[in-house]
């Protein structure tokens, strides 16, 4: 067979234009295609759908629809191909060889924008060790095929691990011609070997990361540097220098930023080019503003910890352990029923990996692009509130303190190693929480877990109000309506009607704020905040432009606000009813809903610091889900000048969840809001 | 360096495959592209050698950048080439209209494949509907802009003045709106290069998009960047006198009605195809959390 490839000065040509490393199987020059002879494993879906086909592997395409012949079916090698319908998954098993070695892995996809990876999962463990994403190559067919692959993914074959082919399509598709072929030996000191913690120095090799105490393979998870590495660099550069948005954090964070930019366009392996992109992303330390890999979608907990953390003060321990001078101590605030380390509300966390756990947290953006950003520069809720799924897989040890509720006395610290911690069984089931910074939860219909309905709103009377009190309460997380009836809207709005009707006092827990739409929180503020402008909201306009000065942001709040852009709170009537607003951590609308209130007559807002300051919008964009980043578009402007992007609203009342109040069941955020909101009944 | 590299290749050796080349350096556009799938390339693909006999083969393979057109790297849109689209996404750098109803804060129906004119992504449109594409203008530049677009015709080739493309702000300064000018005909592809040049502008910048013809339009390679006459790219530097008409104007006022209606936060729960992705994902992992 005669296959169709370059020779001569055309392959030479085409090497300088585009890195296609290592193309695996071919064309004959009928078109017809071939696999590489060299792979060791072929799917290519000609045997009945559910098994594979040549090479012996097993395809356990559960969701193969109408895999059959049909009458038109593409296919491009033999007759049939793998259906994919929409919303649809498949994980097709592979086989390797028995030894360390690495490998390109692709498959052709028809169709619509199908996600692809190669997951390994190696004897004893529950669920996948690595992966690596199949990216567009650039190869496709005139008949409407695309080539996906990666290339010298690592594999320890003499491990006998399980090795899969993971697809799923969004809209429908057809995958076929799927192979593995050897590209490369694997270096000896490239291997899975323990290792003390992420942020411990020095013990894991190039693309790999210490994940669960042992070095894991990331490379694969990004896709090859490309050919054409400095246009590709300066190109998705200029999308952060032209079109970030946010006022403040384009002065305070671009240094860094442009260091982390420097930092792709010097990379020598495909992991730190690509990292140092979502680096810079996530250097801008913007509320809106995240990165996302694969991982954070197909790598399941394998040491789940059911314990939650809340920034707070520890006032019953600080002589066994003193208070950091930077950041807030860190507490545990309720628990799941089981994994959860033995600890229980009141407990501390004294540190991780010798760090602070807060400054552990914060030193994992260099590498962790799903870490939890905040726009102002001073708190870090999002961080609390996310510890427990890093530590479970980034730390090594952590060190707590357990404290006794009969006797309101705390003990010595006390370390736990996390890499001993046992990984959960196949199919375990867990008695787990879900962490949304209210120890305790105070509306009759509140879930005993703690769960976050997307959309749902909890109402009604507190558990706290007394007969003739009339204390009414809401707990929800998000603010997102488009028309006031759909998402939250419509619960809000009966919420608000009935306050108006029968509530002498109201209670707004929204410490879990998810932000949605300006719309949500309009209906909140029609209640009782008198019709006010506060603020325009404005996309970046100019590529170059500088940061705003105050004079240049007021010219723009009064064009815009002239131009009928501003947005508005209130009500020309509103009501006096005594209304206490609980924060702890928030974006976007849910930093808009405390701005509103702000200075409103008969209004309080109770948190530990300010909110996190996020006042944009965001466009989300993603290569094939590997790879996927968000980013503020805008800022908003108060009618003083003063861009907000980047300084939270700061609470009218400060208050620290107490380690005292957390040991004896008590919600001190709460209570603070309930005994003000009791002293201004009529 | 690597562009010089390239050019001193002799061009002659290079045939259609260099050509592909020059274009994934920025120098021109891909001329390996786009072929219906249905029928057979004219123009060989870089990575295959013509077949010595006469009968058409099942399929020829192509070569794109998979990151799209990226030699542009002062475009001033967020996804010019709907390379970082994602069915993932609830809000993205274009929106999608129909009139002056914003249908979509991302665009419904992303094409995969040989069909597009670059890279490995495009949009498509039906008839009647519209895109707005967010872009920043340049502090002390004038502008220059294309945008591809292809009729997915079945018979007689739907003119390019049926696509109609502008640049235009949201009101809020007195930039004038820009009409990119389309060629008469379709290139021997189907495509329609729709370019312009436009001063330099005090304001945001949008690319707004409209299919006005009898079927569907692919939308492809869209650039705004900034440009001097002398720097021109696209190989227009004005927009030729045309006359804005009224029906132009109250095109750009159902983009400024859709821009007004969509302001501000916008967070909504997880669209449909990320609740599938993690209900499969759990289901496969035995109900664990990622």
């Amino acid at each position: 067979m005669k296959y169709l490839s370059l020779r001569g000065p055309l392959a030479a040509a085409a090497a300088l234009a585009w890195a296609v490393p290592a193309e695996a199987g071919s064309f004959g020059e009928d078109g017809s295609f071939v696999f590489d002879p060299a792979s060791v494993s072929r799917l290519d879906f000609e045997a009945v759908a559910g098994e594979g086909g040549a090479g012996g592997a097993s395809a356990s395409a559960s969701s193969s629809g109408s895999g059959g012949p049909a009458d038109v079916e593409p296919a491009l090698h033999g007759a049939h191909s793998l259906d994919l319908p929409p919303f649809q998954g498949a994980d097709l098993l592979v086989d390797v060889l028995a030894e360390r070695r690495t490998y390109r892995v692709s498959a052709w996809v028809h169709g619509g924008e199908t996600n692809a990876d190669l997951e390994i999962t190696y004897p004893g463990s529950p669920s996948v060790d690595e992966l690596a994403a199949l990216y567009p190559t650039g190869r496709m067919t005139s008949d409407g095929w695309i080539e996906m692959a990666n290339d010298h993914v690592r594999i320890e074959g003499d491990r006998s691990p399980k090795v899969t082919v993971g697809l799923f399509s969004p809209g429908g598709s057809r995958v076929d011609a799927i192979e593995l072929v050897p590209d490369g030996e694997l270096l000896p000191d490239v291997v899975n070997q323990p290792c003390g913690g992420l942020m411990k120095p020095g013990t894991c090799g190039s693309e790999q990361l210490c994940i669960y105490s042992v070095c894991r393979n990331i490379g694969g998870t990004v896709p090859p540097i490309p050919a054409d590495r400095d246009d590709v660099a300066d190109y998705m550069a200029n999308r952060l220098r032209f079109l970030f948005g946010p006022n403040l954090e384009r002065a305070l964070d671009f240094p860094s930023v442009e260091n982390a930019l420097t930092q792709m366009k010097g990379a020598t392996d495909k992991w730190t080019y690509w990292n140092g992109l979502t680096l810079a992303i996530r250097r801008l330390h913007d509320g809106h503003t995240t990165t996302s890999s694969i991982g954070d979608f197909v790598l399941q907990n394998k040491k789940p910890i059911t314990a939650c953390f809340i920034e707070g003060d520890a006032d019953l321990s600080h002589a066994a352990a003193p208070k950091d001078p930077v950041y807030l101590d860190v507490l545990v605030s309720h628990t799941g029923a089981d994994h959860n380390l033995g600890l229980a509300p009141g407990d501390r966390l004294v540190s991780i990996d010798g760090q602070h756990p807060i400054a552990w947290a914060r030193s994992l953006v260099d590498v962790i692009w799903g870490i939890s950003p905040t726009s102002n520069h001073r708190t870090f809720a999002e961080l609390a509130e996310q510890l427990r799924g890093l530590i479970a897989r980034y730390a090594h040890e952590i060190v707590v303190i357990r404290c006794d509720a009969g006797s309101t006395t705390c003990g010595a610290p006390e370390t736990i190693v996390i890499a001993d911690l046992p990984v959960i069984a196949v199919g375990e089931a867990i008695q787990s929480t879900s962490c949304d910074n209210r120890p305790l939860r105070h509306l009759p219909s509140s879930p005993p877990d703690h769960a976050q309905g997307s959309s749902t709103v909890h109402g009604g009377i507190v558990n706290e109000s007394n007969p003739g009190e009339a204390i009414y309460g809401i707990e929800w997380e998000s603010l997102y309506t488009t028309d006031g009836t759909d998402g939250s809207g419509a619960a809000l709005s009966q919420n608000v009607a009935l306050w108006k009707t029968s509530a002498k006092g109201v209670i707004l827990d929204h410490r879990s704020g998810n932000g949605g739409t300006i719309l949500a929180d309009q209906i909140l503020w029609n209640l009782n905040v008198p019709f006010k402008k506060i603020n325009v909201y404005l996309d970046r306009q100019i590529a170059e432009a500088p940061p705003l000065t105050q004079p240049e942001a007021l010219a723009l709040f009064e064009l815009g606000s002239n131009a009928g852009l501003a947005d508005t709170a209130g009500t020309s009537s509103p009501t006096t009813i005594p209304m206490a607003l609980l924060l702890t951590r928030d974006v976007s609308a849910s930093d808009w809903l405390p701005l509103g209130y702000k200075g409103t007559p008969g209004v309080r807002i109770f948190a530990p610091f300010e909110t996190n300051g996020g006042f944009s919008t965001r466009f989300a964009f993603g290569y094939w889900l590997g790879m996927s980043y968000v980013m503020a578009v805008g800022d908003s402007i108060d009618p003083e000048g003063n861009t907000l992007n980047g300084t939270g609203v700061s609470p009218d009342e400060i208050v620290m969840p107490k380690q005292s109040d957390l040991l004896m069941g008590k919600d001190t955020v709460h209570a603070a809001a309930l005994a003000w909101v009791r002293s201004q009944l009529p | 360096m690597r562009r010089a590299a390239l050019l001193a290749l002799p061009l002659a050796l290079l045939g259609g495959a260099g050509s592909a080349l020059l274009a994934a350096q920025g120098c021109t556009d891909e001329t390996v592209n786009p072929l219906a799938v249905e029928t057979t390339p004219t123009t060989p693909p870089p990575d295959a050698s013509v077949p010595p006999d006469a009968s058409p083969p099942l399929r020829t393979v192509l070569q794109r950048n998979p990151f799209g057109n990226v030699a542009i790297t002062d475009n001033l849109l967020w996804d010019g080439d709907f390379e970082w689209s994602s069915p993932f996404s609830d809000q993205y750098g274009w929106y999608q209209g129909q009139g002056s109803t914003a249908t979509s804060a991302t665009i419904s129906d992303i094409v995969v494949g040989p069909a597009c004119k670059s890279g490995v992504k495009c949009a498509r449109l039906k008839k009647g509907q519209s895109l707005l594409g967010f872009a920043v203008s340049s502090k002390d530049s004038d502008l220059e802009a294309w945008i591809h677009v292809r009729f997915e015709d079945t018979g007689e080739p739907t003119p390019c003045s049926k696509a109609k493309a502008t640049l235009i702000g949201d009101g809020l300064f007195d930039d004038p709106s820009v009409k990119l000018v389309a060629p008469e005909t379709p290139d021997a592809d189907g495509w329609c290069k729709l370019a312009v040049g436009s001063p330099k502008r005090v304001g945001k910048v949008y690319l707004q998009v409209v299919n006005t013809g009898p079927t569907t339009m692919l939308v492809d390679d869209a650039v705004i960047r900034p440009s001097t006459l002398a720097e021109s790219k696209s190989g227009v530097t004005t927009d030729g006198g045309q006359l804005f008409t009224a029906e132009d104007q109250a095109s750009v006022d159902d983009a400024r009605a859709i821009l007004r209606a969509m302001r501000g936060p916008h967070d909504p729960p997880p669209n449909d195809a990320r609740r599938s992705l993690d209900a499969w994902k759990k289901r496969k992992a035995g109900g664990l959390e990622p």
